[in-house]
């Protein structure tokens, strides 16, 4: 019995460091992955509420903003539950499911864009309320 | 009361990372669904219960899956699976939500769907998979599930 959960031990040990890095490139979500994303305009500030594939082993904790030229780009961030992940803007869950992310600047919405692991989209385009 | 099975995966096939993806089951009890799923004691979205059951129920609900497939329960199969759902299961990487949900099904209606994957951890991919093999064979849904056999042994 030992012996076995020894061995366990080894082949777990193997593939969850095998699996971390090979999970290295997906620290952010596909946008195939984010549900019913949508936001709102709410004075001064921008609302986000998105809905991340559910998994066992990862999560979202949130977004990570930068700026590039002229665009603003967002990255949904997706971590290994084991990690910790610091984002810009922590999400906060509702009973729904849904992860709701605050942006306090006033950016105009036409120049924001949500950078997913193979492609780029504009958020207007995300939008689905 | 009329008691239907579902089994579900929001990942199928190799295309999906080892680790990605989840699998979880529903029971619809006189039309009203109910999820559940195996989670571990640190993911964010559950409570760490310590050694208490890791089945959360709810957090699932019917969404986004990839794979799906329905059974129609008699008498004798719901008690069993009433009693499954009461037991204290823990997440381990031996036995993750796939293989957790891959087993009450089989245990309840001695359906055997495989989510064995790499070295014989069972994965959400692998389940998913398989589940849709059947599907396409074998179509059903919560209206239209499968009625399993008292003695029914069909597996992947």
């Amino acid at each position: 019995m030992v012996k076995l959960n020894i061995f366990f031990a080894i082949i777990i040990s193997f593939i969850t460091t095998s699996c971390i890095a090979d999970e290295k490139e997906k620290i952010k979500y596909d946008l195939s992955q984010l549900n019913n994303f949508s936001y709102t305009k709410k004075d001064k500030s921008i609302h986000i509420k998105y809905q991340p594939t559910l998994e066992s082993l990862y999560f979202s904790p949130g977004i990570n903003i930068h700026i590039e030229n002229e665009k603003i780009i967002l990255e949904v961030l997706r971590c290994n539950v084991n990690k910790e992940c610091k984002p810009d803007l922590k999400s906060e869950y509702d009973d729904q499911g849904y992860a709701n992310v605050v942006i306090t600047q006033n950016y105009d919405t036409g120049k924001i864009f949500i950078s997913g692991d193979r492609e780029e989209i504009a958020l207007d385009q995300l939008n689905q309320p | 009361m009329s008691i239907t099975l579902g089994i579900y995966s929001n990942v199928a096939g190799d295309k999906s990372d080892f680790t990605s993806g989840h699998s979880w089951i529903t029971v619809t009890r006189n039309s009203i669904t109910t999820a559940y799923g195996l989670w571990p004691d640190n993911h964010p979205r559950t409570l760490d219960n310590g050694r208490g059951s890791d089945i959360i129920i709810g957090l699932e609900g019917t969404r986004f899956p990839s794979a799906s497939r329905f059974f129609k329960l008699n008498k004798k199969k719901s008690l069993i699976l009433e009693l499954e759902l009461k037991k204290n299961i823990g997440w381990r990487y031996t036995n993750t939500c796939a293989s957790w949900a891959s087993d009450v099904l089989s245990t309840v209606t001695g359906i055997d769907i495989d989510a064995d994957d790499w070295a014989g951890f069972e994965t959400p991919r692998e389940l998913g998979e398989h589940i849709n093999e059947l599907e396409r064979t074998h179509p059903t849904s919560l209206v239209q599930p499968k009625i399993p056999n008292n003695n029914d042994s069909s597996s992947w």
